[in-house]
């Protein structure tokens, strides 16, 4: 299955289904990659396979949000479960991203 | 009271190791019943710490040990996680909510706070250059206290 995809500018990333620290750094230097092959403003983090995060996965959205923000760059952030919108809003990141059902309703906000 | 159960674990300080403590520390405290959102909550505190060893404590020297030690008394669980590590001048400063020594990696400074929100009670020993000990427990069970 396809993990990036790059669709109107919107860098789409399906997480894994543990976002530790051994897989942010992974998935950091695989986003950077594609911040130098193509032209992106926003990132959509698709949560729906995510069972497990950590602060290593909050660190990875804020860094994301500080490096596409100043451009007027959005992060979406789809298909969260309850255990893990908790740790969401307790580090403070649902107020930095957009959290949304589907693809569809990102498309609809970045249209 | 004597323990009820009790584990000890060393684990090389590479970052494959961090989904191992979490499956371990899972395993051992489902024989407490835990809900799963209490499996949840310490599967975070013991990511928490075990990556902080390995990220802050070893920076990363992948021949580090980290030492993790579980034991049972009653409901509470308790964990102990160790590493030889460079230490915390600064324990106070170090658990402020965001507060990182290692912004340059995109960390938050979440860490600290989550095992504190995570677990019942959690305690830090450290000191420059002496490796740091971090203790936590947790009243597993709750709904089940009058069984
Ligand atoms: N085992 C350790 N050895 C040495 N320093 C540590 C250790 N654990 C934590 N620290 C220090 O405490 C600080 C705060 O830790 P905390 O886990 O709260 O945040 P972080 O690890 O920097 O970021 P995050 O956990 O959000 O990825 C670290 O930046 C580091 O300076
Ligand atoms: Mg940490």
């Amino acid at each position: 299955m396809e993990n990036y995809i790059v669709v109107n500018q919107c860098l789409f990333v399906k997480m894994p289904k543990e976002l530790d620290h051994h897989e942010t750094d992974r998935i950091r230097s695989d986003m950077d990659g594609y911040f130098i092959t193509h032209p992106i403003r926003h990132v959509a983090f698709d949560f729906s396979e995510t069972e497990f995060i950590d602060s290593s996965g909050i660190g990875l959205i804020m860094g994301r949000y500080e490096k596409l923000h100043v451009a007027g760059g959005k992060i979406f952030v789809m298909g969260v479960i309850p255990s893990i919108r908790r740790v969401l809003a307790m580090s403070g990141v649902t107020r930095l991203v957009y959290i949304k059902e589907s693809e569809r309703d990102v498309f609809a906000s970045i249209q | 009271m004597e323990f009820t159960n009790e584990m000890k674990l060393e684990l090389k300080a590479i970052s494959e190791n961090e989904s191992f403590a979490r499956m371990v520390i899972a395993a051992f405290t489902a024989s407490l019943n835990p809900t799963l959102e209490e499996l949840g909550d310490v599967k975070t505190a013991v990511s928490e710490a075990v990556t902080n060893a390995i990220i802050h404590g070893y920076e990363g020297n992948r021949q580090g040990v980290i030492r993790m030690h579980g034991y049972i008394k009653g409901k509470i669980l308790h964990i102990v996680i160790e590493d030889d590590g460079v230490g915390i001048p600064d324990i106070a400063r170090a658990m402020t909510p965001l507060y990182t020594s290692k912004p340059e990696l995109e960390r938050s400074g979440m860490g600290f706070s989550f095992m504190e929100a995570f677990m019942d009670e959690l305690t830090v020993e450290s000191e420059a250059g002496a490796g740091t000990k971090v203790m936590m427990k947790k009243i597993i069970g709750l709904e089940n206290k009058y069984e």
